[in-house]
């Protein structure tokens, strides 16, 4: 899921970057409207570190196995701290291991943190509605938030990297591709989505307040 | 005001929210310049009334005041540090140096004021080599040592320690007796770890449900069979010892 | 966890090590940023050889940067196999129904090439000095400090967290769990575990923001000590060479690019 450096054209990598810079700069000033924002910084950086290691789950499909990206999960749990989280953790993977890149940090970084805040909006769709006690409400709103951040991120990525490289496919082949990409990110949405809410259920039975995220 | 106590409690209640009473009605006298030990099972509320004197909890009713000054509940008391369990808990800078210069800097001490400070808790921790490492990378022992010079460079008066040699070899163990026995401050050290008490406390208070079931001399409380295996505790070694050799 | 350390030989002395991280950090950026606006195959070589280049001057073992290929090279591996075989119009070999296109082989040397010189500026940015210097370098470069703060205490904890998530993995290996077949038990004990981690962070969380307002966190706000010390002759001199180096790679491309 990470789009490495040296695929992406320059306008697409800087484009990323100001997206990215726009997106951080919405969050913080989010966070800078609560009554103590710093009071949330510990929290916020020892979840980052915590959903970096949760990231390197393997989930068994054999004869392989995939990585969790857990992105709609970090939205559910961080809300306006999970995109300077998602920033963080794309920075510090692409510095200690390689996994992503520089020039692409910021594409990566609004591909993945983006689809966390919308997942962290459809989660609190339930507290909208006043269902916030309702099982079924948490369940649908964190299923769709898991899938739906793996599923954009998926799109997005797909679509970057397939018009962007000179592949010499005319445009209804690269769409058609696109599509068969996406398609086959359906199953992996699923497994995302089924783990959110798996993950969402195991948090609210041990650590509830770890969702009181309004 | 003048006065002779480190820490004074009157009518301390507290619980949490939902939960069954801590606290009822809890008085507590510490002089200026006692270690006193704390013990008492698990759950006894030892750290819950540590959290209660350092102000990090609000309590229900009550006074606790510290060198004679109310305690500024739920807000900063420089005149009273806390020595974390668990070092990584409280090493939360990247560098020991930092570490240690956090809490002079929440001081607002000058750039001058804040550098001698770090380098006499280093000095008396004996833990200057680290200052530009890690604290990941450190011991245990030196974790433990690290965390100390972070609380002293606060220039505390009462230093509150919770479990202080838990996880420590028996060469850091030595160390850290010797260092506290050589300390000045008032201290409450809560430890499982009885032999410890035994040879850096003066003074022991045995807790349990939330009451002081005991408070006195060490080597009569912990000697006492009956008070201790009533509350979960077991007799030193060296206090075993003792008594045998009077039957 | 060996592979978090990236920083392993900061402490060599090179021109690269002695550079101050700011300026460093800047001027490698656009270095970089240029190699990334490079759509000419003609240009790599000299992409390359100015890579290698700094990587000398570096004095960075060469075993130490093949390990930080090894995880980007699964990707390297499938665009070459992907490019040349099955993209482009013009072939260029045949054998059997396997044919190699032109266009495909160059776009596969482009990609390669420019992933494998930028990969070494990243190596050597954030190899060069310790990481820590680095977010410093970003606190400097006035990073909202929220992030920094942030940034900070994830890298801070990250070792700790690594390592306890390591030892749970064991605890359970040797309760006899082992991730082989997905079924709906598979994937609730392992959401266990993730939910596990999160929980132990967020506990842990608490107890040192407790420890930070012991120590007087957020009683005011933190002055920010401008102990910053000033560049040196010797920092803007390589500070300019990298930039210089990058106005040419630049001018070249639209050179080639027929704009100039």
């Amino acid at each position: 899921m990470h789009i490495p450096d040296g695929v992406l054209p320059l306008g697409v990598s800087i484009a990323g970057y100001a997206t990215t810079a726009g997106a951080t700069w919405f969050s913080l000033k989010k966070i800078n409207q609560r009554e103590d924002p710093r009071e949330g910084v510990p929290k916020a950086a020892l979840l980052t570190a915590g959903f970096f290691v949760a990231s390197w789950i393997h989930i068994p499909i054999p004869p392989t196995s995939i990585h969790l990206v857990l992105n709609g999960l970090m939205g559910v749990v961080l809300g306006y701290y999970a995109f300077p989280s998602i920033l963080i953790g794309l920075f510090l993977q692409a510095i200690l291991f390689q996994h992503g890149g520089i020039t692409s940090l910021g594409v990566n970084a609004a591909m993945m943190g983006i689809p966390a805040l919308l997942a962290y909006y459809i989660f609190n769709l339930r507290i909208k509605f006043g269902k916030k006690d309702s099982k079924t409400w948490t369940n649908v709103t964190a299923f769709l938030g898991g899938a739906l951040g793996l599923g954009i991120a998926a799109v997005i990525a797909y679509t970057l990297l397939i018009t962007s490289i000179p592949s010499y496919l005319d445009a209804t082949v690269e769409k058609a591709s696109i599509l068969a990409m996406t398609l086959g990110y359906l199953p992996l949405m699923l497994i995302e989505g089924v783990f959110t809410v798996l993950i969402v259920n195991f948090l609210q039975k041990v650590k509830p307040e770890l969702l009181e995220n309004e | 005001m003048e006065t002779n106590n480190a820490i004074l409690i009157k009518d301390l209640c507290f619980a949490y929210p939902n939960k069954k009473i801590v606290f009822q009605d809890m008085d507590l006298e510490i002089k200026k310049g006692e270690k006193v030990g704390v013990i008492g099972p698990n759950g006894a509320g030892k750290t819950t009334l540590f959290m209660l004197v350092c102000g990090v909890l609000k309590s229900k009713k009550g006074n606790i005041s510290l060198l004679g000054e109310p305690l500024v509940q739920g807000g900063f008391n420089p005149q009273i540090g806390f020595v974390f369990q668990n070092p990584d808990d409280q090493l939360f800078n990247p560098t020991v140096w930092d570490d240690v210069a956090f809490g002079p800097i929440n001081l607002n001490l000058s750039e001058e004021e804040i550098e001698a400070r770090v380098n006499k808790a280093l000095t008396i921790t004996n833990t200057q080599e680290f200052a530009e490492r890690a604290p990941h990378h450190l011991s245990g022992g030196e974790k433990r040592m690290v965390s100390i010079a972070g609380v002293l460079a606060l220039e505390p008066e009462i230093i509150i320690y919770d479990e202080p040699s838990a996880n420590l070899d028996m060469r850091s163990r030595r160390r850290l007796i010797n260092f506290l026995n050589d300390s000045q401050e008032t201290m409450l050290i809560s430890s499982h770890d009885l032999e410890f008490i035994l040879e850096v406390c003066e003074r022991v208070l045995l807790i349990d449900g939330g009451e002081v079931i005991a408070d006195g001399n060490p080597t009569e409380i912990m000697s006492d069979v009956g008070l201790m295996e009533a509350h979960g505790l077991e007799v030193p070694h060296s206090l075993q010892f003792h008594q045998n050799n009077h039957h | 966890m060996d592979h978090l350390r990236i920083d392993d030989y900061a402490n060599l002395s090179s021109l690269l090590h002695r550079w101050d991280p700011r300026l460093k950090l800047i001027g490698l950026f656009i270095l970089i940023f240029s190699i990334a606006f490079i759509q000419n195959i003609e240009l790599m070589p000299i992409v390359l050889l100015i890579s290698i280049g700094y990587y000398l001057i570096s004095k960075i073992p060469f075993s130490f940067l093949m390990t930080r290929l090894r995880y980007p090279g699964v990707f390297l591996l499938m665009v070459a196999i992907i490019f040349p075989f099955f993209s482009g119009v013009t072939v260029l070999y045949q054998v059997g129904f396997v044919k190699v296109y032109s266009e495909g082989l160059i776009a596969f040397l482009l990609i390669a090439s420019k992933f494998v010189a930028i990969m070494i500026f990243a190596v050597l940015l954030f190899g060069t000095s310790a990481v820590l210097s680095t977010i410093r370098a970003l606190q400097q470069l006035r990073f909202p400090p929220i992030l920094v703060d942030m940034l900070l205490m994830t890298y801070r904890y990250l070792f700790e967290i690594s390592h306890d998530f390591r030892k749970m993995q064991l605890a359970m290996r040797m309760k006899n769990f082992h991730a082989t077949h997905l079924n709906f038990q598979t994937l609730n004990q392992l959401a266990a575990l993730a939910g596990t981690m999160l929980i132990r962070s967020y506990e842990r969380s608490e107890k040192i923001y407790k420890a930070m307002i012991l120590r007087g966190y957020a009683s005011q706000e933190i002055k920010q000590f401008n102990t910053a010390v000033r560049f040196t002759s010797a920092d803007w001199i390589k500070f300019t060479v990298t930039c210089l180096l990058s106005i040419g790679l630049v001018v070249a491309e639209f050179y080639f690019r027929g704009i100039l």
